[in-house]
């Protein structure tokens, strides 16, 4: 199976708003596809999942056009929402049974995912106990209940538009679990955050947009190599601002002798080390990494992506 | 876009309908609708005779004045024709002593005061009766003309009698006119040439009634589903659901499942009210002795459901799911150009503007009964929706003009059909609509 985006192109009158999107998952995996606001995220997935017409462009799954005929999708969207009076059962239902899920089948899925997620009380009414209805629900269970909408059929695609926004640490974490898991069972994962450090927990490629254009694109791992190690982290037990100022090594912060610099590369960082060794500076750390995905994205989107994070 | 999709596709509708269907019986609000109007179409006639019998019993009492008739002694009957038999002694209702005097003045001059003297003569135009009462007399103007009425009753029955016509020619002389009696088919007609042509008319103030109760019926569906299909999409829209439920169905099929699902409740509670409304008209008959014709016909006229035997019932079933589609597409539409509960007024004050229009230009063209008119208003939509299969059952236009307005009706509901497929799901997803057509015209234009 693989999932092949070709020259995505759309604009609404004279405005482009996705010009020329392209990327591929030849094999299963998390794909993230990033961006600030407005540059054409949220429009490049509705094309992606048939929702939007194209004006240019394909997107095909095994060699065919995208659609929920084609290929079993599990669409977790960014604005979320419930019918908020209709009973959650009925609703779990809904979308289970318009998926071409058996009704016998949907019951058990949404048990099972109920206890996974925790919103059973939510779901199954107690005897004598009045139901909460759905708009009653808090921000962070009615992700959950959607999360759960997103996986009743069990889908080959699964994709998830800001999955970690508005839940606390601990859903947090236990959603990143169920991810975990979706991974691990061969699913192919689209995902899209303003979370960089949640996203690149996950993904092995990335797409960023900018004001409708890609301006990175790629295998995670072989961008980062292409940026080099430049993140150096380095912990002692004195001051070393002189000799950081000696090596012409960029400093960044520093907290009690702990210092976040950045260097050109491995020569520059294994000087600034010889240099303090030869001083006889004990070092307490020295930790030589490459660039984050957030850091990757700054540089990718300019100062507007700092006004995003911000 | 190089992978077609098919936006015409309503796989899914079935979900789509089973889900409107249960929701709409699960909300309060319309299974309460549903029950009151079944009771109402239940009620009906029993409220229409209670109502008729209201009406007519103040009419009789304004009628008869309180006459109070009881008070009479002596009756003193003076007839100079000879023809009244002396042996009646009975006024009906009068009580009192009835007897016969060859003059008048015999007594008129020591009559009690609760003594009449009737005097029955002739003069040059047929007969005159006259009551006569003392100056003191306590008997009213209104008891002597009881007792006036009471005796000319008998004197017109002696004399029919009297010049050999018999009883029963008597009795069909004075029958009365019934206009209550069920108006048959027939009855209503009239040949336009004489009777030897085929095309048949109905009267004009017959079919201004039955234009005026059809479109009543069209009118009523329509303001029962559209305000629900509207908030409904909208419910969808504003609960940001669409994009979940857009990876599942297409547009096409979430909006017809939602109109076909509320047709069904609309035509259930139809069914429901008229079932109702047979079995208590059959109740009233069986064990009130009360027939349909004592208060049928008392406000609007339904009966050209009936009347015109099941094929043209047909016609009328058509066109009304016709105009529910129309509307129910346009209301779809409507419901996802609103964003926030306050568009939802003014969507459907739009749908039932153009729903009002339909419905008094209906009346108003029944009721003007002008062929030029009729013609147009049974080609023309919105009109035709109202008009045009009572114009063919009134005799105003012929098959081939209700054949041709049916192909108008379905090439505007394709229309709406195409755009609806094209720019339901757009309008769904943008956030920024203004309710109403301009938004929907937008969209055709940038789809």
């Amino acid at each position: 199976m693989s999932l092949e985006v070709k020259e995505l192109f759309k604009k609404y009158g004279d405005k482009v708003v996705v010009d020329n999107v392209s990327f591929s998952m030849p094999g299963p995996g998390v794909y993230a596809l990033l961006g600030t606001n407005g540059a054409g995220k949220t429009t490049s997935i509705r094309m992606i999942l048939g929702m939007l017409e194209k004006d240019g462009g394909s997107v095909t799954w095994e060699g065919k056009p995208l659609n929920f005929d084609t290929c079993n999708i599990g669409y977790l969207a960014e604005e979320r929402g419930l019918y908020p009076k209709y009973s959650l059962m009925d609703q779990l239902r809904y979308f289970g049974e318009l998926r071409g899920v058996d009704r016998k089948t949907v019951d058990e899925r949404i048990k099972y995912w109920a206890e996974r997620l925790a919103v059973e009380e939510y779901i199954y009414q107690k005897k004598g106990k009045k139901q909460q209805s759905p708009d009653q629900l808090s921000k962070g269970n009615q992700q959950k209940i959607q999360f759960l909408i997103a996986m009743i059929s069990d889908p080959q695609l699964l994709v998830l538009d800001e999955p970690f926004s508005g839940l606390d640490p601990v859903n947090t974490d236990l959603l990143k679990g169920l991810v975990r898991e979706q991974i691990a069972a061969g699913k192919y994962i689209i995902m899209s955050s303003h979370q960089m450090e949640a996203v690149e927990e996950f993904c092995t490629d990335i797409t960023i947009l900018h004001r409708s254009k890609v301006v990175v694109s790629g295998n995670l791992n072989e961008i980062k190599k292409a940026s080099g190690r430049v993140n150096l982290r380095l912990k002692v037990e004195h001051d070393i601002s002189s000799f950081i100022r000696d090596a012409g090594v960029e400093l960044i912060t520093e907290k009690e002798y702990e210092y976040v610099l950045k260097v050109t590369g491995d020569d520059q960082a294994n000087g600034l080390l010889k240099s303090l060794i030869a001083a006889g500076i004990p070092i307490v750390k020295f930790d030589l990494s490459e660039l984050s995905l957030h850091e990757i994205f700054v540089n990718a989107v300019g100062d507007e992506a700092k006004e995003v994070q911000e | 876009m190089n992978d077609a999709e098919n936006i015409y596709s309503i796989r899914g509708i079935e979900k789509v309908f089973l889900f409107t269907v249960r929701q709409t019986f699960k909300n309060r609000g319309y299974l309460l609708s549903f029950i009151l109007f079944v009771l109402v179409f239940t009620l009906m006639g029993p409220i229409q005779y209670a109502s008729s019998q209201a009406g007519r019993g103040a009419a009789e009492k304004s009628m008869s004045k309180d006459v109070e008739i009881s008070d009479v002694e002596n009756v003193f009957v003076c007839d100079q024709t000879g023809i009244l038999d002396e042996s009646v002694s009975d006024l009906g209702s009068v009580d009192g002593n009835v007897s016969f005097v060859s003059d008048e003045s015999v007594v008129s001059d020591s009559l009690g005061k609760n003594d009449i003297v009737i005097v029955i003569k002739t003069n040059e135009t047929g007969f005159i009766i006259n009551g006569i009462i003392s100056d003191s007399s306590d008997i009213s103007n209104d008891t002597l003309d009881v007792v006036t009425s009471e005796l000319q009753s008998i004197f017109d029955d002696t004399r029919m009698k009297k010049s050999g016509i018999s009883e029963s020619d008597i009795e069909l002389i004075y029958s009365g006119v019934s206009v209550d009696d069920p108006v048959k088919e027939s009855d209503l007609y009239v040949n336009k040439d004489g009777g030897k042509g085929k095309e048949n008319k109905i009267q004009s103030g017959s079919y201004g009634l039955y234009m005026l109760g059809f479109a009543m019926v069209v009118f009523i569906v329509i303001s029962m589903s559209s305000s629900y299909i509207i908030t409904s999409v909208t419910e969808e829209k504003q609960s940001k659901l669409v994009e979940t439920l857009l990876v599942s169905v297409r547009p096409m099929a979430l909006l017809m499942g939602k109109v076909v699902g509320m047709m069904s409740y609309v035509v259930l509670v139809i069914i429901c009210g008229a079932i109702g409304s047979t079995l208590s008209s059959y109740l009233m008959e069986r064990f009130l002795g009360i027939d349909k014709s004592n208060y049928g016909g008392s406000s609007y006229d339904f009966s050209i459901f009936t009347s015109f035997g099941i094929v043209n019932t047909l016609f009328l079933v058509l066109s009304i799911l016709l105009a529910f589609l129309l509307f129910g597409m346009v209301s779809g539409l409507f419901g996802s150009t609103c964003n926030k509960t306050e568009d939802i007024q003014v969507a459907t004050g739009n749908v039932m503007t153009v729903a009002m229009v339909g419905y008094f230009s209906a009346m108003v063209i029944g009721f003007m009964d002008n062929d030029t008119v009729n013609l147009l208003a049974a080609l023309i939509p919105p009109f035709s929706f109202f008009t045009a299969p009572v114009a063919f059952l009134g005799g105003r236009i012929s098959g081939v003009i209700l054949a041709v307005a049916y192909v108008i009706q379905l090439v505007v509901i394709v229309i709406v059909l195409r755009v609806s497929a094209k720019v339901y799901r757009l309008l769904l997803l943008n956030g920024n609509t203004v309710p109403g057509i301009k938004s929907v015209l937008e969209s055709v234009k940038g789809a």
